[in-house]
Order: C-alpha cells, then sequence, then structure tokens
C-alpha cells in the first residue's frame, strides 16, 4: 500500500480531510478516534500484512505514530 | 488436557430455528441512539444489517423442540434411540430444574435417557458436541444436542453497545456411532477473564435487588441494568484475533492436515468483523470462512455454528462429504474447536420460529 493510499484510508477512518493528518496531531482530538476506529486502523494493518495488535494501535498518541506503525515517515 | 480424537462417531442432522422478528438496525436509530453517521459507521465497519429475535415470552427451548421436531419427521431417526439429551443454553426456563429434563417430556423421549442442562454461550457449541463424542464413545446410541438463547431476554433494550449485535436461535443435532474419519478435539478456558462478558446480577454472588433492575447510562454509553450481559468489546475482539487462530493451527497439526484440505471454517459469528480479521490472520481463501450469519440473524452464541450450516450451507452439508473445522470463543473466557468430517447429512435451510408448533 503506498502512503497515499494509507492517508486516504486514515482520513476516511477519522472522518476528515487529508490536509488534516499533521504529524503531531494527537488522536484524542478527533472526536471519531474511538474503539471502532482503533479496530480498523488493526484491521488496515492486517490489509498490509504487518504484524500489529490492539496493543499497538492503543499506544500511538499521534497521527504521526499511526503512520510510524506501517513504516511511513 | 491431552488432545483428544475419536473414531467412527459422527453428526448425521444439523436444524437451527431463528426469532420470528426480523429487526433492521436502520429501524432502531431511536432507540439506541445513533444519528445517520454513527449508524453507517457500525453498518459499514461491523458488517451489521438485521438480526431475528423471539416474541416476548418464547424461550430457546420452544426454538430447539422446533428444530428437534423437524428432525424426527423428516429423517429415520427414531425418538426411542435416543440416549441423552443435552441442552446448551444461557437461557435456560427456569433457574431450575434443567429445562433438558423438561423438554425430554416435551419431546416424548423415553425415561432412560439423560438429560441436562450446560451452561456455556459462544464456545458452547464445540463443548456440547465434545460431550455428545464422549457419551456415544462409551456406547450410547444416539445423543440429541439443543444448543441457543434467546439473546433478547438479557440484551439491555437500549444498550447499544450489546443489543444491536445479538439475534435468538435454537439448533438441534444429532450425534451416533457410524463409520467415519477421526475427529480432534481442543478444549481451553480462561477464567481470569470472566469479567469481559457477564450478567453481573442475579446470582447467588449478587443477588436481584430493586436496584439491579434499573436501566443505567453506563462508561461505555450503553443503557443497562445489572441483569443484562454487559460486554468489554475491546476486550472480546482482542481474545478473540489472538486465541483463535492459533487454536485452529493447533488443531491442523493435531490431525495432520493442511488447511488446503478443510472446506470450510465455520467459526462462532460473533460479529462480521471479527470474522474478517481472523479470517486474514488465518490466512485462508475468504470464501471458506464464512461470515454473514451475524449480519443477517445476529450473534447466536452457542447456535451460531449450526445457524452458519443451516443459514448459508444448507446445499453444501446435504450433498457432500466435507471437512470442517470448527470453532467457538466468548464468554468464560472459553473456547475450543474441532475438525470433523460431515458427509451428505440432514442440513435443510434455518427455519422461522411458528407460535403453532411447541
Amino acid at each position: 500500500m503506498t502512503k497515499e493510499k494509507f492517508t486516504e484510508e486514515v482520513a476516511d477512518m477519522l472522518g476528515v480531510a487529508q490536509n488534516e493528518l499533521k504529524k503531531q496531531v494527537t488522536l484524542e482530538s478527533f472526536e471519531r478516534w474511538d474503539s471502532l476506529s482503533m479496530l480498523s486502523m488493526l484491521n488496515l494493518y492486517d490489509e498490509m500484512e504487518l504484524d500489529i495488535e490492539v496493543e499497538d494501535v492503543e499506544s500511538c498518541k499521534t497521527i504521526g505514530d499511526l503512520f510510524s506503525l506501517a513504516s511511513f515517515h | 488436557m491431552p488432545k483428544i480424537n475419536f473414531e467412527n462417531i459422527t453428526i448425521t442432522a444439523i436444524t437451527t430455528t431463528v426469532g420470528d422478528k426480523k429487526i433492521y438496525l436502520a429501524d432502531e436509530k431511536e432507540r439506541f441512539g445513533f444519528d445517520d453517521e454513527s449508524l453507517e459507521r457500525i453498518q459499514r465497519s461491523i458488517g451489521l444489517e438485521s438480526r431475528y429475535v423471539v416474541s416476548d415470552g418464547v424461550c430457546t427451548s420452544d426454538l430447539c423442540l422446533q428444530s428437534a421436531e423437524d428432525i424426527f419427521a423428516h429423517t429415520q431417526i427414531k425418538k426411542e434411540d435416543i440416549d441423552a439429551l443435552l441442552f446448551v443454553t444461557q437461557s435456560p426456563d427456569y433457574k431450575a430444574p434443567s429445562t433438558a429434563i423438561i423438554m425430554q417430556d416435551r419431546l416424548g423421549l423415553n425415561h432412560d435417557t439423560a438429560a441436562f442442562d450446560i451452561n456455556l454461550g459462544c464456545s458452547g457449541f464445540i463443548y456440547g458436541l465434545f460431550t455428545a463424542y464422549s457419551y456415544i464413545n462409551t456406547g450410547m446410541k444416539k445423543v440429541l444436542l439443543c444448543v441457543g438463547d434467546v439473546n433478547s431476554y438479557f440484551s439491555g433494550e437500549r444498550d447499544k453497545i450489546f443489543t444491536p449485535l445479538m439475534g435468538d436461535a435454537g439448533s438441534a443435532i444429532i450425534i451416533e456411532k457410524k463409520p467415519a474419519p477421526k475427529s480432534y478435539f481442543s478444549l481451553y478456558s480462561d477464567g481470569s477473564g470472566y469479567k469481559h462478558l457477564i450478567i453481573p446480577a442475579g446470582g447467588v454472588r449478587t443477588p436481584t435487588t430493586p436496584e439491579t433492575l434499573l436501566a443505567k447510562m453506563r462508561d461505555d454509553g450503553g443503557i443497562r441494568r445489572d441483569e443484562d450481559l454487559f460486554m468489554d468489546g475491546k476486550e472480546v475482539f482482542n481474545f478473540a484475533i489472538k486465541t483463535v487462530p492459533p487454536l485452529i493451527r493447533e488443531l491442523l497439526e493435531s490431525s495432520g492436515k493442511e488447511s488446503d484440505e478443510i472446506d470450510y471454517f465455520v467459526l462462532h459469528q460473533a460479529n462480521p468483523y471479527i470474522l474478517k480479521t481472523i479470517a486474514s490472520r488465518l490466512k485462508v481463501p475468504k470464501e471458506k470462512v464464512p461470515l454473514q450469519t451475524g449480519k443477517i440473524y445476529g450473534n447466536q452464541n452457542s447456535a451460531s455454528i449450526a445457524g452458519t450450516i443451516n443459514g448459508f450451507l444448507s446445499d453444501a452439508f446435504s450433498n457432500a462429504n466435507l471437512t470442517i473445522a470448527i470453532a467457538g470463543f466468548g464468554i468464560g473466557l472459553s473456547w475450543g474447536g474441532a475438525i470433523l468430517q460431515i458427509d451428505n447429512i440432514y442440513a435443510p435451510k434455518a427455519q422461522l420460529y411458528k407460535k403453532d408448533i411447541s
């Protein structure tokens, strides 16, 4: 999966425009960041065949952390 | 526990009866307080659409009785050949006695029938099947296994977390001695997770009081009583995706089978989302892992494996010799699985509960 596609998926999951996904923005600031969106993230990582667990997603604090898990910088 | 296998024991009939009321989630927006956006998210990400529930007063035993009578009416299996009736449920007719004993009489089975209930939920099909296989192994001729729940009885009226997932169903399964290849079972328990899925009040530990009967807004946003089932969705999801894939791999190993020798992986239908995640972690073709039961019928607890076979695989199970892997996981926490061969059995399409029978 390309970084562009990943960005599109994350924006769609959080229900925001792609330009709102700045690295340092905290996940807590998004209304939609809840257990359902955490599971959607996990599924996205699964689709990318990455070895990510629920705890890894839970420990993410910022948009940048979500991208780092997928090795996008 | 040693890995257990059985030889020359098999399933010969499976029927499922579901609640007669079909409810669409889209029609329950007000009940659960969903706005259009959250409704769309739930439909899209978890994959929910509708569920079948009973009318007030219908018990799990009524659904199972209709399923069992259907088998006796349409196969050569005779009531007098049933040596044991096992009923797996969390929604018995009474707190005591065991509902299975009342069902012995309602079905007109012989007095020399062993009958008792087993209190299990989502893992219950596997445990019930294991018990039935064990009884046949000791010399019984045929065992009638009934499984299911009227989940709507203990689902909070306005609990948006749990209730939209759940449906009502009761299945009947016949297990008997017959030439058949080996079947393999694995069973597990972890009571440290009992609080993740629990009806907190109404037992001896926390007896019913006026307080436990009050529906309240809870921290997770669901409105429920202490007499309703509480589910910590995230913990249960995490438990399911961590335990089920290794369980299936273990069963494949003990049976000496490759995953491409398995025709279907019929797993407990918690919800389509969990099934999708487990299927992708198992790395098996999607078409071998049915996951639509939760979307159409709702989560049927111990009836969900039978409910999936009758709901979506009726033709395949009625007309072919199949090797299947099955697994149940949930309340307890409890989980288990089996690899079995099933050869042209009686497996009609799931039926709606008819009020005039029973």
